[in-house]
């Protein structure tokens, strides 16, 4: 099995489509940090809206590397979901296209195995990803723009919020954001394996996980009262966000943020069951139709 | 003889289509079987059902003895393959190819064994070139090397032939009577083309929509006393007449512009002087193999064919 | 806030004042008490009571130097500061004692008894419509004001004394001011619904109430300030 994920590592590794998804990290977030370096105020204006005619604030110091990579994973993490797929929606598929499928079926590897081996690889590639991303979006934003106290601009049913993390307080948030970010995109990768499972091109399984991502998304923004309650927690796309928990911090009686809190880790820790749960039953269904599937490619 | 693969009763359905229809044969330890049908007559279905590829709709596979089902990876492990095309990783060398199969079939081998089998399939000077450069005949002799790269006992090659240029082929089939003579290995060759599996298998079966057709020794089913002549000349009708009351009156036939008779191989020679005898000029005599014959009328998909009889 | 801090500053120089005294020289005590501070550095605490606002308690030094400049810095860290009081420039106002005083007769402030002084300024382009403050007359110092202005509303400032009551320098500054409701624009955010989020939230248009408390727990006064730290 260790081999095996080897064997699929170093394909990953070999193929020029893997780099697509870190360069495009890449240039996405230094055309974010290159904007901000510019004209950060801006977008410190949009998200301060009115409040900037009550409130003076050291947007030099606001706009630090914490809150960087923030608004950097706020719009990444909508769009890593189609570079997970990119690999994941291919990992049956793409054999089957290449020809290599029946080959390896042919070699002493069953196919429960090739699926979780499908599916360790992908997930190790979403960690690398997100490895990536940590090091670009928070370690190089860090590196430009220092650390100090974070903001988060929040939206919180009818309410809107700012809230501050002091700059001691926030490392830790990152990591448990990414981990859980981690999981997020698993549920991809495992639903793009489960798509990849049923086709014989690679296009058709990445296509069709994108555009449940996106449908499932918008279906999940639409803000509409029996939408949001009848149909929305069925959705997992409805946590992929649920890293942002971490950085909703608790508050006291007084609105004051407690120092290592988190206002709802209850939620959290059910979106991420929820997440778990979705990627075991992807990989379920994918190994069961694989094990029942007749390959003719 | 020690049957290594025996299939029995085999079937598979798509839906309505029968794709293999209670299908049995024994290939023994030893043998080049040929596997002879023509395009679509389940040949891939039947090879991709002893690879697991597909599962039987019913019937059994024995692989060494073992019901392969139940002892699928245990029974892998000394198998190799080609199916159909010989698709690799493209974006990897030749030798990246061929270690990680290697491994994929639970081995770890030298550098120095995995040259030496590219250099079985002639492949040693070309070891780091990605497979995207290599021609159809380099990619089919590469399929080769990775379906031997683990010393299986039994190979399996669906179409070898398939695409190549005449040397190629030439090649295919001197690497598949070596594999044979001086390795020992018990090989499947599947083709469309009874002249290729003529010259390399021992044994053979035909098949036509999923059936059986028939299964034997090449040497018996190809037996020369069962040679069809056709024959034209300048005057058939005649010819035919006198053919009628000739020892060769067995099983003459004539259309518009040939006769037909069959015959041993060795009565050619004794034919032509008949003839000749008779003052009758030959334009053409030609002799094929009755189950060529028979293989052709099948190919040409008529309606309806008679069953083979030996 | 250096801006209200100076408004708080100038407000407290008015409060050296004798008991049941003309209003005008109430506040004329009150302002000559604070006239004895020609700069200070104090060190503290804010803490902000805004709904939106789920900020931490800020170190924050406050620094002073005559005539009116004034800095407010946190000492670590980003801050909100409340913009209100800064629109006005009440050093100008105080200094060019450009205003008319109404006496608005007696009233209470957290049991104290005080007097109310209303000014309205002369000019009538400046900010400020009215002030009032409400001097105690005991001590000439100024517990609390209230002042409207055209551009930010209605702020109110309540002030506590011990230590440095001879300098008419407050320990505890509670300054309330309205604050417009904080409305960010749904889905640029893209939040995450944890589900406990108030659905019911009553929504008004009302000016909402902020406030914010500071705890300057130690001053330096009249040491001398670079006017770097104001830049």
């Amino acid at each position: 099995m260790l081999s095996l994920l080897q064997i699929e590592l170093f394909k990953i590794s070999r193929r020029p489509r893997t780099y697509i998804a870190f360069a495009a990290i890449t240039a996405i977030v230094l055309i974010f940090q290159f904007a901000f370096k510019a004209d950060g105020q801006s977008y410190m204006n949009l998200m301060l809206q009115n409040v900037q005619d009550n409130f003076e604030l050291d947007r030099s110091k606001a706009i630090n590397g914490y809150f960087m990579c923030y608004i950097i994973l706020n719009t990444l993490l909508v769009q890593v979901p189609i570079l997970v797929a990119l690999i994941a929606g291919d990992a049956i598929s793409g054999e089957a296209n290449m020809g290599t499928l029946r080959l390896i079926m042919t070699k002493p590897v069953s196919r429960t195995q090739l699926i979780m081996v499908k599916f360790f690889a992908s997930f190790l590639f979403t960690v690398f990803l997100l490895i990536w991303m940590a090091v670009m979006a928070l370690f190089v934003s860090l590196f430009i723009f220092g650390a100090d106290d974070m903001l988060i601009f929040r939206v919180k049913g009818e309410e809107s919020q700012i809230l501050q993390i002091t700059k001691d307080d926030v490392l830790w948030r990152y990591f448990a954001a990414f981990g859980y970010a981690a999981v997020a995109l698993t549920v991809i990768a495992s639903l793009g394996i489960l798509l990849s499972v049923f086709a014989e091109n690679s296009i058709g399984p990445i296509v069709a996980t994108v555009c449940i991502v996106i449908f499932f998304t918008i279906v999940s923004n639409i803000n509409v009262p029996i939408i949001d309650k009848n149909v929305k927690p069925w959705l997992f796309t409805s946590y992929l966000v649920g890293w942002k928990g971490f950085f909703y911090i608790g508050t006291d009686g007084d609105g004051q943020p407690i120092k290592g809190s988190i206002e709802n880790w209850a939620a959290i820790r059910n979106s991420l069951y929820i997440l778990m749960a979705h990627i075991v039953l992807f990989l379920g269904v994918a190994i069961y139709s694989f094990r029942k599937k007749d390959i003719l490619s | 003889m020690q049957a290594l693969l025996n299939v029995n009763q085999l079937c598979k359905s798509f839906g309505q289509f029968h794709a293999v229809n209670n299908l049995s044969f024994t290939v023994n330890k030893g043998d080049v079987f040929g596997f002879l049908g023509e395009n679509g007559a389940g040949k891939s279905t039947t090879i991709r059902m002893i690879l697991t590829l597909i599962t039987q709709t019913s019937g059994e596979i024995e692989l060494f003895g073992k019901n392969l089902q139940q002892n699928r990876k245990e029974i892998l492990q000394q198998v190799g393959a080609v199916i159909e095309r010989p698709d690799l990783y493209k974006y990897l060398t030749a030798y990246e190819n061929l270690n990680l199969f290697a491994k994929m079939s639970g081995l770890k081998l030298s550098k120095a064994t995995l040259m030496e089998q590219l250099d079985v399939v002639g492949l040693a000077d070309r070891f780091d070139s990605n497979v995207k450069t290599f021609s159809q005949g380099m990619k089919q002799r590469l399929g080769i090397a990775v379906a031997l790269v683990h010393n299986p006992e039994f190979i399996i090659l669906d179409e070898p032939t398939n695409g190549l240029d005449p040397q190629g082929i030439a090649d295919i089939r001197n690497l598949i009577l070596k594999l044979s003579h001086e390795r020992g290995k018990t090989i499947l060759v599947s083709s469309h083309l009874l002249s290729e599996i003529e010259i390399i298998a021992n044994r053979m079966i035909i098949i036509h929509k999923g059936k059986k057709i028939v299964e034997g020794e090449v040497k018996t089913l190809l037996d020369p006393s069962k040679t069809i002549v056709s024959i034209e000349t300048t005057n058939n009708q005649f010819a035919f007449d006198q053919l009628s009351q000739s020892e060769w009156n067995q099983k003459l036939t004539m259309n518009d512009y040939q006769i037909q008779l069959e015959t041993s191989k060795n009565d050619i020679p004794k034919i032509i002087r008949f003839l000749s005898d008779k003052n009758i000029d030959i334009q053409l005599i030609q002799p094929r193999h009755s189950l060529e014959d028979y293989f052709l009328k099948l190919t040409k998909s008529e309606k309806h064919v008679e069953p083979f009889t030996n | 806030m250096k801006r209200i801090v100076s408004l708080v500053f100038i407000l407290i120089a008015f409060c050296q004042i004798t008991v049941a005294q003309d209003i005008n020289v109430l506040v004329s005590n009150a302002r000559k008490k604070l006239d004895k501070v020609s700069d200070y550095e104090a060190s503290g605490k804010m803490k902000t009571n805004v709904a939106f606002l789920k900020i931490p308690v800020a170190n924050i030094k406050l620094y002073f130097k005559k005539p009116g400049k004034l800095k407010l810095k946190s000492e670590k860290g980003v801050s909100f500061v409340p913009k209100g009081a800064m629109s006005i420039n009440l050093n100008n106002l105080f200094s060019g004692n450009d205003f008319t005083i109404i006496d608005a007769g007696a009233d209470k402030v957290d049991n104290i008894n005080v007097r109310v002084a209303k000014l309205l300024p002369n000019d009538d382009n400046s900010d400020m419509v009215l002030t009032t403050l409400y001097i105690d007359p005991a001590n000439s110092l100024i517990v609390k004001s209230k002042t409207t202005t055209k551009e930010n509303g209605t702020y109110e400032l309540k002030m506590k004394y011990s230590l440095y009551a001879e300098y008419g320098l407050p320990d505890k500054i509670l300054f309330s001011f309205n604050t417009k409701d904080y409305k960010l624009p749904k889905g640029i955010t893209f939040d995450f619904d944890d589900g406990s989020s108030n659905k019911a939230a009553t929504k008004s248009d009302k000016p909402k109430k902020g406030e914010a408390e500071i705890l300057l727990s130690k001053y330096i006064i009249n040491k001398g300030i670079s006017d770097d730290v104001f830049k």
